[in-house]
């Protein structure tokens, strides 16, 4: 077996994830119920599909934690519970006495750098004029990420947000939600013994967006440590350093944080689709289906081109949400895999599924060009395992081979048929189009001036950036914006079917932009099997 | 304001002035704490609200953010931070309202109405007592403790109303009365004619009700003064025909004062005319920030529903004879324009339609004229004047002119133009619109309402 060595190869430290799948928590409020309330399954038809799912959801995972019945928990088999407590123990007791030097060499640390020329990082003017910061720090106020600048040497910062939280949190149970200073804006969220803090001077950024943002940050964290782990670590020592648990994952977080700046799909929590012929895309699910169906163990079967979803492959009771996608999608551009790896392992929680488990995705590029890529999600991993998916992988590799599949899917890319210039309407610059039904949206190229400038472009994001918080306000939801400014006319409307985020140029009349909508769902609807994944195959688990 | 505390309203939790250069030393914290309301609040709390203001303040201005902390949004608390002066700070905390199903409702309180309510209530104490710093200086820490006690805990009690308040506080503007050339022209020659015969007038404002005719005064003075000169007319509206008004009731003075103003000379048996000086009349002396800093005398000159505020510099000496010439110029041109002024407005009253479905509300923020058809901001629901101020917040974003509109649950529509420094929002409830049947109504509405007044298209 030549590829063992790989298994495990980029996040070795993960494998101290043994512990059991614990769902007895029940304090902890489910993430995006809060913030994306109804949006819970990215790929089903309708909206009582969703709901029935839930509840479906609901079931399965307090039947596991009941009966730890196997058929969805993961990780259990593989580890022996008295080896498990022996090596945490030993673990716990070596970081105590870890931090607690730590804690002495960091005041140390701290008065001799007030006392040196070397200022600390929070009087260094450029760390200060940055833009955007994320600190990610524990509950007793030990850092554990910052974007900018050394994490250790932000100690005494990350005291003093913890300080100010700490206040707020102790008059009547209070909550810190966000600070606004100016063009300055601080959001804080404070989850599961994490404290995390956003602090954005970008002008076109709403609080609401740097929520957002914490949000698919915390999930992040607890794809790699899990739920159930951070509540066993911190409720044992709450001065642990959980750096130790996300060594070599940092830039996950940090890739993370670049791909919210432009990610419509992040934003509108919705997968991102690749759009290909109805025909083709039935082609490569059923490839897919008939190659995972007899291992038991697969879970799901992602297919991705250019980081976007070619076709999901799910057991018919359950679905894999958005946010999932998003970090799974996030493992495969955040780590510079070398393009010679045939296939990677990576151990990962998804937290909508089950926020206290581990699974594996399996991971492999199938093309050259490494823009197709393959991710089973199974719930264990050994090595008769590789072995079977390796199989599997070439199976599915050689039939797509066969059928030309590569092929298509890169000419796609040239595709004219879904052009912004196929609406007509010369006043429309771009558009966004989101399915509330299938979780799924479209992004329309741009017209001119916006085609030539990445800077314009940006710009257009955070306009529909603002326009979807205002539209999903808790008290103000609005129906309608129409918004008429010095560049260009950008509308946003809602209705329980889909949302639109458009763009006009700016002397255009309300006549014409209603025609262009109109015009705009139109199109949508011809070209819906091509742009969505729909009716994909289920697995018979 | 000590009201009942309702939770499903607005209603304030706390105000602070503290000042970030005292009680720097262990032990003598709460001396940084100048004022604090409640006032039987244990120490210990107002030292925690203050150190975690400043706190806060030092936290953002790490990120050499262009303002210091300015809101901070908790889920029970909204903190509002406004400095005065170099170390005082000003704070507001409002009790987040509960809806009925037990959520907070956060996105009720706007930051800007309260930013703005915020400031007023400086401007206010400005406007008496000129700026806090200054007082720190001239009183002393211990005297301004006092003098701040008794001006906040007046206005907190009987003034502040944080829970019905809407867009107009942001806007600060002032309701101007139009009148026809020809009698604008008059009120001007009777002003010139007053500056000229009693030398000492250096500036007037004039009022029919709470209305402003005229104003000498700069944008930003008159926006501090106009709520207080609005006070001052309600209360003393008068039924007496102006022909029969007394002269202390014209100058709006104490009863104390009136035998001396009605007496004649000889028979004033008390102190002789002449040596009663102006402090003796006690009329309020008022700071203002244009051109200068400085002080004046507010001299109120009412009769009926029209009244003219007369502002005389605080360093100049006045006896009565100047009331006296006040009077002598004023008092019969005062009683012709009265009467044109009811002419003009029984001629309008004749035209004026039926209340109309559309309500809107109009801002020129070059001369800070309102006018507003949502005097009742009750009869719409609490959250669309929140989203009217958020959405004056968007406007500012679309320079020099652009519109919204926008959507907000079934049947509510709200239309917001902007060209330059003119503003309107109409707020339209229809069943069944949509944004060209909208669009159509705002314009009809400029049509018949604002004709004189451009709106880009």
């Amino acid at each position: 077996m030549s590829n063992t060595p790989n298994k495990f190869d980029q996040l070795s430290t993960n494998s101290d994830t043994e512990f059991k799948a614990e769902s007895n928590d029940e304090n902890f409020i489910p993430i995006y119920d809060s913030l994306h309330s109804n949006n819970q399954s990215p790929l089903l038809h309708n909206f009582d599909q969703v709901l029935q799912l839930e509840e479906d959801y609901d079931e399965t995972e307090s039947k596991s934690s009941a009966s730890g019945e196997p058929k969805f928990v993961l990780n259990q088999r593989e580890f022996d519970e008295n080896e498990l407590n022996v090596e945490t123990k030993s673990d716990l007791t070596e970081i105590n006495e870890k931090n607690s030097s730590q804690i002495f060499s960091d005041a140390e640390d701290q008065d001799t750098q007030n006392e040196e020329v070397d200022l600390p990082v929070e009087q260094n003017d450029e760390w200060r004029s940055q833009s955007k910061h994320v600190f990610i720090l524990s509950e007793s106020g030990k850092p554990i990420y910052s974007l900018h600048g050394n994490e250790v040497k932000l100690i005494a910062f990350m005291g003093l947000l913890q300080a100010l939280m700490s206040i707020i949190e102790c008059d009547n149970e209070n909550k810190l939600n966000f600070v606004v200073a100016g063009d300055h804006k601080i959001a804080f969220l404070h989850r599961s013994h994490l404290i995390l803090v956003c602090v954005s001077s970008e002008p076109d950024k709403c609080v609401e967006q740097l929520e957002l943002e914490l949000n698919y940050c915390y999930n992040q964290i607890i794809s790699v440590v899990t739920l159930s782990l951070i509540e066993k670590i911190f409720s044992r020592s709450h001065n642990y350093d959980l750096r130790n648990k996300l060594t070599g994952t940092e830039k996950l977080l940090t890739n993370m944080i670049h791909r919210l700046k432009s990610d419509y799909g992040m934003l509108l929590n919705c997968v991102n689709s690749y759009p290909l012929q109805f025909e083709t895309r039935d082609q490569v699910s059923r490839i897919i289906a008939q190659q995972i169906t007899p291992i038991r163990s697969v879970l799901f079967g992602l297919l991705l081109f250019d980081n976007r979803l070619v076709s999901l492959i799910r057991p018919k009771s359950r679905n894999i949400h958005p946010v999932d996608v998003h970090l799974l999608v996030n493992v495969i551009t955040g780590f510079d895999t070398p393009k010679s790896v045939e296939f990677t392992w990576y151990p990962i929680c998804l937290p909508n599924f089950d926020k206290n488990g581990i699974m594996y995705a399996y991971i492999s590029h199938l093309d050259e060009s490494c823009k197709t890529c393959l991710i089973l999600l199974t719930g264990m991993c050994d090595e008769e395992q590789s072995i079977e998916l390796n199989e599997c992988r070439k199976r599915i590799q050689q039939k797509m081979q066969t059928q030309n599949i590569f092929q298509i899917m890169n000419l796609k890319l040239k595709d004219n048929s879904l052009k912004l210039d196929q609406i007509g309407v010369s006043e429309l610059k771009h558009f966004l189009f989101k399915d509330n039904k299938v979780f799924q949206y479209f992004v329309s190229d741009y017209g001119l001036p916006y085609s030539q400038s990445l800077e314009e472009q940006q710009r257009i994001f955070d306009m529909y950036q603002k326009l979807y918080h205002k539209l999903h306000n808790k008290t103000n939801s609005l129906r309608i914006i129409y918004m008429q400014k010095k560049y260009e006319t950008i509308l946003g409307w809602q209705t329980s079917n889909f949302e639109i985020y458009a763009t006009f140029s700016p002397l255009v009349t309300k006549d014409i932009t209603i025609n262009a909508i109109n015009k705009l769902l139109e199109f949508t609807q011809k070209n819906k099997s091509k742009i969505f994944l729909s009716s994909m195959p289920t697995l018979p688990r | 304001m000590r009201n009942e505390l309702n939770p499903s309203q607005i209603s304030l939790a706390y105000f602070l002035i503290f000042n970030s250069e005292y009680g720097l030393k262990e032990g003598k914290e709460a001396e940084k704490v100048f004022y604090y309301y409640p006032p039987d609040e244990k120490i210990e709390k107002q030292v925690r609200i203050a150190g975690f203001c400043a706190g806060m303040i030092r936290f953002t201005q790490t990120f050499k953010s262009r303002k210091p902390c300015e809101f901070v949004h908790t889920e029970k608390i909204r903190i509002i931070i406004n400095q005065l002066d170099e170390n005082f700070w000003i704070v507001m905390g409002l009790n987040v309202p509960i809806s009925p199903n037990k959520v907070y409702e956060s996105d009720l309180i706007s930051d800007q109405i309260y930013m703005s309510i915020l400031k007023q209530i400086y401007k206010s104490y400005k406007l008496f007592n000129g700026i806090i710093g200054d007082c720190l200086e001239q009183l002393g820490h211990i005297k301004l403790r006092e003098n701040l006690k008794i001006f906040f805990d007046d206005y907190i009690e009987n003034k502040l109303n944080v829970h019905d308040s809407d867009i107009m506080n942001t806007f600060n503007g002032l309701q101007f009365m139009s009148l026809d050339r020809n009698m604008y022209l008059k009120i001007q020659c009777l002003l010139n004619l007053l500056e000229e015969k009693v030398s000492l007038v250096e500036k007037v404002v004039v009022m029919h009700q709470d209305q402003v005719i005229w104003s000498g005064l700069e944008q930003e003075d008159v926006s501090s003064i106009y709520g207080y000169l609005k006070d001052l007319v309600i209360k003393n509206s008068s039924i007496i025909s102006p022909n029969q008004s007394t002269l202390h009731a014209k100058f709006l003075v104490d009863d104390k004062i009136q035998k001396i103003l009605t007496s004649t000379p000889s028979t004033s048996n008390q102190i002789p005319n002449d040596e009663i000086d102006q402090e003796y009349f006690e009329f309020k002396k008022i700071y203002f920030e244009k051109p200068k800093h400085e002080q004046y005398y507010l001299i109120p000159y009412n009769l009926a529903k029209l009244t003219f505020f007369i502002f005389i510099p605080a360093n100049q000496t006045f006896k009565l004879s100047l009331l006296k010439e006040i009077d002598e110029v004023l008092a019969k041109p005062m009683i012709s324009f009265l009467q044109e002024i009811a002419e003009l407005q029984m001629k309008r009253n004749m035209n004026y339609q039926e209340e109309k479905e559309i309500k809107y509300i109009y801002f020129n923020r070059l001369n800070l004229a309102q006018k507003s058809t949502l005097n009742n901001s009750k009869d719409m629901p609490k959250h669309l004047m929140t989203l009217i101020s958020q959405l004056s917040k968007d406007l500012e974003g679309c320079t020099p002119s652009g519109e919204i509109f926008v959507k907000s649950g079934k049947d509510y529509w709200i239309a917001c133009k902007k060209s330059d420094l003119r503003e309107v929002y109409v707020v339209v409830c229809q069943k069944n619109a949509n944004l060209t049947l909208i669009d159509e109504e705002v314009k009809q509405l400029c049509n018949t309402d604002f004709t004189n007044i451009f709106f880009m298209e």
